[in-house]
């Protein structure tokens, strides 16, 4: 399919009917203006003369000019009107937020196909919303920009489409995104809207003449109305002939160029999935049953124009807003029949069974499970985190309280100060909710602490910046508040660090990855000797691989006495190496840590906090390894 | 005069090929900057692979061969997007981690068919979701390799292009290659015994 020939062609159809658009416009405005001054001509010439001898251009002129002015000025108004974003449009039809955090399967396969569509199309990812309470199968697009874009889908297609079908839907809405299809579709709303108000108008004048005689008539009874009286009931009538005909013409042009749009997006979701089948598939399943990709909360042109398909059935011909769907399908499987039998459904989506109780996990498993941290920990970790939890890092400001909760000290004392310090920089109310939030997770293991600050990150990202910083800064402070760094507080200030700031610089940071090697040797070996030969070996793998060791060499003792409060400030300078550096520290880290045979599950949630926080959860020489001693 | 029109001519040349190197340099960052994106979906794969045979293992008892076959595949796929990354304008680099790919699929391929015939394994809720996570990254390396391989085209026709050839055989703008993965079960007709 040529897609950029059809964009091509789809765009100047769209400039010609825009074109059309304004000739309608004018068209009316003109003809309006006609007859005001045929009539209120009439109505003024003097007894005795023709009716439009006494006619002045300038009136029609100036009347013509007015009523242009009125259309625009109401189309503008309208437009105005329909300015809000994608996700309110969502929310207001009943739209819930996906996110992709969730537990149900069928979500998490609708948030990723609308990222892979993102990939494909090269949008910014949109917003995703489901509708729950509609069974038909359709979706919408929403929002005048790619940037506040949504896209939403009912639960109907959730249910009843496979993956393919799916990113075929997916992929139409998201042409709509690209080809700026609502912001043409609100412009279109806009200038029928001009029009509509010129006969809404004329339907007023209507009716204060009718008020007018009738007042006039009732007491006076000097016998029909004046003559005045008699314009105005004409030039009424006449505006809302006019207008109302402008209405048409006007809907009838938003009609074409909706149609158009939709034979668009279904050529670019092809090319988008490079899958005609899933599109088609999608297609023949609604037109298996005729009412099945209704939708009952959209009532509105609006979001009419921009489903997936008719979300009404009584339109059709000039009006209709979407192609026939045996239209569309033939466009896509030219052998299709109408009584083909639709495709067979997909698999009801398998009810997840209880997650079974978490095994306890031997010494030499661990080092294989090291691979796991990202993804592992996200899935076999989320059945076991207390929901109350759960739902507070969904959004920012709970993400936020949690973050600084996880950093509180187990110790009473400590924590006491660490609240203390929240207190004074945040107010009692946000000290409060950390209080709270400590003991949901005290109750907590640290890897499930760990996956919570995973889990906390998304919303993280949508702090303003000042307030990342401060959350930054503060965890700083909060974990050096007892003048002690344990090696477990530092790797996980630096894990929430770079979650928080995502700069880029190539420079390898020798300082903070000796420091952080240093941490790991020193908790991984009984002695300072077996440490200190750990760490040695692990400084040379890094000045093999672009880190510049300072010259001479730093001793261990010194490293080691300060090595926390180091890892912890060089954080973020850490998370911003360039991948090949980040990879190359969290393979240095692996050995160290497996530098005398074992890997303690302390030192292994080190490596894990570790790894998270240089946002590179996979040492790939760990499970080679793992994989040789079994 | 004719001294002046040759420095005139002289500057319209040096000029002129200035603005080609930049566009080729702009062209070769484009390549680079598709390939992160690549970069970033293949990473999530390899991160995948192993909580993927973690899950498996403990139902496919008898298959080690195959887990083996695909741990030992994604190890190579993983150091070809190192040399790959590093050098994303290498057409070798490109053209092993394509191989590596290749390999890579054709085994993921061969467990998935074995796990067919395990429904323990195809009921467990871990396996559906690494399914579709496995999917979904492989969609999106799939449309990451679009975008790379219509950067590689446009930089690959401008650097061969008259006269920007010239440009760019004097300044070293080696041909970028395509990434192409196929998986061995496209090429070869399935054997089927019984």
């Amino acid at each position: 399919m040529d897609f950029f020939g059809r964009q091509a062609t789809a765009r100047g159809l769209s400039r010609w009917l825009l074109g059309a658009f304004a000739i309608a416009a004018g068209a009316v405005a003109l003809s309006v203006a006609a007859v005001l001054t045929l009539l209120f001509g009439a109505a003024d010439t003097p007894p005795g003369q023709l009716p439009g001898t006494a006619l002045d251009p300038a009136v029609f002129v100036i009347a013509a000019v007015a009523i242009a002015a009125f259309i625009g000025i109401a189309s503008l108004w309208r437009l105005r009107s329909l300015r809000s974003g994608g996700g309110a449009v969502a929310v207001s039809l009943g739209g819930e937020r996906v996110t992709g955090l969730e537990q149900d399967p069928l979500k998490r396969r609708l948030h990723n196909v609308v990222e892979e569509m993102a990939i494909a199309s090269g949008l910014p990812v949109p917003e995703v919303y489901v509708l729950e309470n509609e069974p038909g199968i359709n979706a919408f697009a929403a929002g005048l920009q790619p940037s506040n874009a949504a896209v939403a889908v009912t639960r109907g297609a959730l249910e009843r489409l496979t993956r393919d079908e799916l990113q075929g839907v997916v992929g139409h809405e998201f042409s709509h995104i690209l080809n700026g299809d609502m912001r043409l579709n609100a412009r279109l709303m806009g200038y029928v809207f001009g029009l509509v108000a010129v006969s809404m108008t004329g339907r007023l004048l209507l009716r204060g003449a009718a008020l007018g005689g009738g007042r006039r008539r009732g007491p006076g009874g000097r016998g029909g109305a004046s003559g005045a009286g008699a314009a105005l009931l004409a030039a009424g009538l006449a505006i809302v002939v006019l207008g109302s005909i402008g209405v048409l013409a006007g809907r009838i042009l938003q009609a074409a160029v909706s149609r158009q749009r939709e034979v668009l997006a279904d050529a670019s979701a092809v090319q988008f999935t490079r899958n005609p089948a899933g599109l088609a598939d999608a297609l023949k399943r609604i037109a298996a049953s005729p009412l099945s990709s209704a939708v009952r909360a959209v009532r509105g042109e609006e979001i009419g124009h921009m489903l997936f398909a008719t979300g009404r059935r009584s339109l059709a011909g000039l009006l209709a807003t979407h192609p026939p769907v045996a239209a569309r399908i033939r466009a896509l499987d030219p052998h299709w029949q109408p009584d083909d039998p639709p495709p067979p459904a997909p698999p009801p989506p398998v009810t997840p069974p209880a997650p079974a109780a978490p095994r306890p996990v031997a010494a030499e498993l661990a080092m294989a499970s090291i691979g796991n941290v990202d993804l592992a920990m996200g899935q076999h970790l989320l059945a076991l985190m207390p929901d109350a939890l759960h739902a507070a890092v969904l959004e920012p400001e709970g993400a936020a309280v949690t973050a600084l909760a996880i950093l509180l000290d187990a110790d009473v004392g400590a924590r006491t100060r660490q609240l203390a310090l929240l207190e004074s920089r945040l107010g009692a109310i946000v000290a409060g909710r950390v209080a709270e939030t400590w003991d949901a997770i005290e109750e907590i293991t640290p890897t499930l602490r760990l996956a919570l600050l995973d889990l906390a990150s998304p919303a993280l990202q949508h702090l303003p910046e000042a307030r990342r910083d401060d959350l930054v800064h503060l965890a700083q402070r909060l974990v050096e508040l007892d003048g002690v760094v344990s090696p477990y507080e530092a790797t996980l200030a630096a894990a929430l660090e770079s979650r928080l700031s995502r700069t880029s610089t190539a420079h390898a940071d020798a300082d903070g990855a000796l420091a952080m090697l240093a941490l790991l040797a020193r908790v991984g070996h009984a002695d300072e000797v077996a440490a200190a030969a750990a760490w040695r070996h692990g400084v040379a793998k890094l000045a093999a691989g672009g880190f510049t060791v300072p010259s001479p060499e730093p001793s261990f003792g010194v490293v080691q006495r300060n090595a926390g409060a180091k890892t912890a400030a060089h954080a973020r300078r850490l998370a911003a190496m360039d991948p090949p550096l980040r990879r190359l520290l969290v393979a240095t880290l692996a050995e160290v840590a497996a530098h005398d045979g074992r890997i303690h599950p302390r030192e292994l949630q080190l490596l894990r906090n570790a790894a998270t926080a240089l946002d590179c959860p996979m040492p790939p020489l760990l499970d080679q390894r793992a994989d040789s001693t079994r | 005069m004719g001294f002046w029109i040759l420095i005139a001519v002289l500057a319209a040349v040096v000029l002129w090929a200035i603005a080609i190197y930049n566009r080729l340099v702009n062209l070769r960052n484009a390549v680079k900057n598709a390939f992160a994106q690549i970069d970033v979906q293949l990473t999530r794969r390899y991160d995948l692979i192993p909580n993927l045979v973690e899950a498996v293992k403990g139902y496919m008892k008898h298959e080690r061969e195959t887990l083996e076959a695909v741990i030992a595949a994604r190890t190579r796929a993983v150091s070809g997007l190192q040399a790959a990354a590093a050098h994303p304008e290498s057409a070798a680099a490109i053209a092993e981690l394509s191989g590596a790919e290749s390999a890579l699929s054709s085994a993921l391929g061969r467990l998935f068919a074995l796990s067919e015939s395990y429904p323990d394994l195809k009921a467990d809720r871990n396996m559906m979701q690494l399914q579709e996570e496995l999917t979904s990254t492989e969609n999106r390396v799939a449309f990451a390799r679009q975008a790379f391989n219509d950067s590689v085209m446009q930089y690959n026709n401008a650097r061969e292009n008259f006269p920007n050839n010239l440009v760019a055989n004097t300044f070293n703008f080696d041909p970028a290659a395509f990434l192409e993965i196929e998986s061995e079960e496209k090429r070869q007709v399935p054997q089927v015994s019984f």
